[in-house]
């Protein structure tokens, strides 16, 4: 009697570890489908065909460029479609999306996320493990659970407001630690399945006639040296233009002082302006890109960015 | 392996399991002891030539010290005298290979750096020795075998697998408790079937074990790595959550291991000795370590506070002091030398590093300003009249013992003593709550990191005040029908499967007391 319960027991075990797998297990290869799916949303209030350049990447990305300044600046529109802690298959996923309403001329990524793991869930060392979670999902996926929270809890990383994804932030946390980009030769290390996804995204680009720029914003935080020897290596490898701001902080004007909200891990509106003013610029002058400004199929853009610059230029 | 990967609880305990429960029961000791020597082998590889002298080495004097005077040839002074040499040859071989192993380069820099500092240009060289797992754990069940077999407390074992099975025992090599040969050494050779209330009842304690270590301790381990490797950019606040943290870690990863522990033996049907009772329910520093790391307080007051405490030249000293200075302070003379000689061990056998040696004297410190308090403490409140079980009391010794224990395991865990107090500094004089706002979503964790981590913590408190007023929870949930009991255990494996911090994206973060 108490062996058959034993392996009743056990063999319910099993039943509920295979029903929990279904449920944790993604359907498709999105890490975050929280953020993913609210960007998706935010992206399909955007009247098709009318962004210009997509932005790809994490909060360091959300954090540093504002559309509507760009706009206001040089007439071009653009769309963050960055989320926190992006990783390469929700870029890829979101990208995708993106593409069968919109065909921007341009994609910038910007790195930050290169050098976070890519994928949907790392396999582990431990062989056992693996085999186990292969049966079992749930051993793999379980930590999903963390997005259910964040969705019930609502994100409140993306702004409510209408920045076109930018996260306009104006707390100042100064960064004291001086001078963080010190040259070396060295390399850091990007994970293994990482290019994998990059090519992806390339390719994903080039059927959709989008050319490619990879940007890296200041952030003391997160930037060093060795990340920027892997981005210019991998840009050059793949023949793709890449500015690295962590080495022009200083021409563009950045305080570290009043420039960051965070004690140098992001911008805040400050940074983010100087950072927009110039690579706004830069586009402007290495890329084709259109001016809307006079055009009334724009007037909502227009409106929108007459309004952002009285209230956070002047 | 460590006990709280699937590899053991889910694979080789049972493999072993299985393995001893089809072996007739007077084979089963071979079962258990070729798992001893494979879990050992795999942790350490060929180191286990130490453990297997060792076994020979303790089986051996422990025979001596038996077979001394059997004939009576000696004289009753001469046999105890003999008895005692051979109990010290011992104790010193025992020691000194832990010593070598583990103190050799520590005594040798420290020494080396002394000598600089008189002018000698003598330069050491470190020696880089590869320490077998649990050496720290299974000298001191060796010492007190020899000392109980040396006092007559414990037979002399002639069989030397209920030695081997001793000190090897695969559950509790890496991390204790220490046991004494009396307490196991019989029942690991015994080979007793297992029940199914020992299947049952030890599963259980190793899924609550899951719970405190997978839940609690590794999901805050990258937060207390941030604060104190980068203890020179943070605020006040930031350290002292830090701090509290790593106290946190250190309880739910420890007393955690020791429940995987304990039910492993408790499905064999060994019944280990327990290592924590609710040790924050204390009344003061000295009662926290008799439920804090139990085994290890016992063993020290066993064999090292007792005999020092008795041992003649302390009796003379005490004597001297009373006839010159008074009898109040020769009533402390041996308590105060006992407690230094346990507290400087305390502190040195966690390690060499002078982080240890300094928690070790803070709580002798702790412990004898106690010791002297205790009279005029009790005379002053029962002056004012105060109520000392009464509630505002009672909080009042909780608030002060939280302080001394959150304090020493900083200095524990700080990487250097200065470094420890330049935290306490920083969390005494610049101590700014905003800060820990600012801060609180740049050390490592999430939100929902948080949420896991402060419902594990609800868990282990309500668990705790559960097995403070006496209650058996796990006999208390057996009195419950099938289905609730099921439904019970179910939700209990899967709060493990699913809010662990374990698999890809989290380091496994290593038994703290393995390495110790």
């Amino acid at each position: 009697m108490k062996k058959l319960r034993v392996v009743v027991f056990l063999l319910i075990l099993v039943i509920l570890l295979s029903v929990t797998s279904f449920i944790f297990m993604p359907k498709q290869e999105v890490y975050n489908i929280v953020t993913t799916k609210e960007m998706l949303t935010s992206l399909s209030k955007e009247e098709e065909d009318t962004i210009d350049v997509a932005f790809f990447g994490d909060s360091e990305c959300f954090a540093a460029y504002s559309p509507l300044q760009m706009y206001a600046e040089h007439g071009y529109t653009s769309y963050i479609c960055a989320t926190a802690a992006q990783r390469l298959c929700d870029t890829y996923a979101i990208m995708d999306e993106m593409f069968k309403s919109q065909s921007p001329k341009l994609v910038v990524l910007e790195a930050n996320c290169f050098f976070r793991y890519g994928g949907t869930e790392k396999d582990e060392d431990d062989e056992l493990f693996n085999a186990l979670a292969k049966t079992f999902p749930i051993f793999k996926y379980h930590s999903r659970w963390k997005t259910v929270l964040q969705a019930l809890m609502r994100s409140k990383y993306q702004t409510e407001d209408n920045y076109k994804g930018f996260l306009l932030r104006t707390k100042i946390k100064p960064y004291k630690n001086g001078e963080y980009m010190i040259p070396t030769d060295k390399l850091a290390k990007m994970p293994e399945e990482n290019e994998g996804y990059i090519d992806k995204i390339l390719d994903l680009c080039e059927e959709n006639g989008a050319e490619v720029i990879i940007v890296s914003s200041p952030s003391p935080k997160n930037w060093t040296y060795e990340k920027h020897n892997t981005t210019v290596d991998l840009a050059n490898r793949k023949g793709l233009d890449y500015i690295d701001y962590n080495l022009l902080w200083e021409e563009l004007g950045i305080n570290w002082k009043t420039d960051t909200k965070d004690y140098g891990d992001h911008v805040n509106l400050n940074g983010a302006t100087k950072l927009t003013r110039e690579f706004g610029n830069y586009l402007s002058e290495h890329y084709d890109l259109p001016n809307h400004i006079n055009d009334e199929a724009y007037a909502e853009w227009t409106k929108l960015s007459l309004i952002y610059m009285k209230e956070y230029m002047d | 392996m460590s006990y709280f990967l699937i590899s053991y609880f889910a694979l080789f305990l049972p493999i072993v399991i299985i393995i001893y429960q089809l072996v007739p029961q007077k084979f089963r000791w071979i079962v258990l002891l070729a798992a001893d020597y494979v879990f050992f082998y795999m942790l350490s590889g060929n180191l286990i030539i130490f453990l297997i002298a060792a076994t020979l080495f303790a089986w051996g004097l422990g025979l001596w010290i038996g077979k001394v005077g059997q004939n009576n040839e000696l004289a009753a002074k001469d046999k105890k005298k003999k008895k005692a040499h051979i109990m010290i040859l011992g104790i010193l071989v025992s020691l000194g290979v832990l010593l070598l192993l583990k103190y050799f380069n520590f005594f040798g820099e420290n020494i080396g750096a002394l000598a600089n500092a008189l002018g000698s240009d003598f330069v050491f060289t470190p020696i880089k020795f590869m320490v077998p797992i649990g050496i720290s754990y299974y000298t001191l069940q060796i010492i007190s075998y020899l000392v109980d077999v040396k006092r007559g407390n414990q037979e002399p074992v002639k069989n030397l697998a209920k030695i081997a099975l001793y000190l090897s025992f695969f559950p509790q090599i890496m991390e204790g408790p220490i046991s004494r040969y009396h307490q196991v050494g019989e029942d690991l050779y015994a080979g007793r079937p297992i029940t199914f209330e020992n299947l049952k009842f030890g599963y259980q304690r190793i899924c609550y074990g899951l719970v405190k270590k997978l839940i609690v301790a590794d999901r805050i381990a990258p937060l207390v790595t941030k604060v104190f490797g980068d203890y020179q950019t943070y605020d006040g606040s930031v350290l002292l959550l830090g701090v509290l943290s790593y106290t946190l870690q250190l309880y739910a990863e420890f007393s955690g291991c020791m429940d995987i522990i304990i039910g492993s033996g408790e499905i064999l049907g060994i019944k280990l000795p327990e290592n924590f009772r609710q040790p924050f329910f204390a009344k003061d520093a000295s009662d926290f370590w008799h439920r804090w790391h139990i085994t290890l307080g016992t063993w020290f007051k066993d064999y090292i506070f007792f005999p020092v405490s008795l041992a003649k030249p302390v009796k003379k000293l005490a004597k001297n002091i009373k006839n010159h200075i008074g009898k109040t302070a020769s009533k402390f003379t041996a308590p105060f030398i006992a407690l230094f000689c346990v507290w400087s061990c305390n502190g040195l056998w966690h390690g060499p590093k002078w982080t240890y040696i300094f928690y070790g004297m803070y709580y002798f410190v702790i412990i004898f300003v106690e010791n002297l308090l205790e009279e005029p403490t009790k005379k002053i409140t029962a002056k004012l009249h105060i109520n000392r079980e009464g509630k505002g009391y009672r909080v009042f010794r909780f608030v002060k013992l939280f302080i001394i224990i959150n304090l020493g395991e900083m200095f524990f865990r700080a990487d250097t003593v200065k470094d420890g107090f330049i935290m306490l500094k920083g969390i005494v004089t610049n101590f700014h709550i905003s800060e820990l706002f600012a801060n609180i979503w740049m050390l490592k964790l999430e939100r929902a990191d948080f949420f896991a981590v402060l419902g594990g913590l609800l868990i282990i408190i309500i668990v705790g005040i559960a097995k403070e007023s006496g209650k058996n929870i796990r006999a208390d949930i057996a009195g419950w029908k099938l289905p609730l009991r099921w439904i019970f255990w179910y939700g209990a494996i899967f709060l493990v499967i699913i809010f662990g911090a374990y698999g890809a994206g989290y380091t496994t973060v290593d038994m703290i007391y393995a390495g110790y």
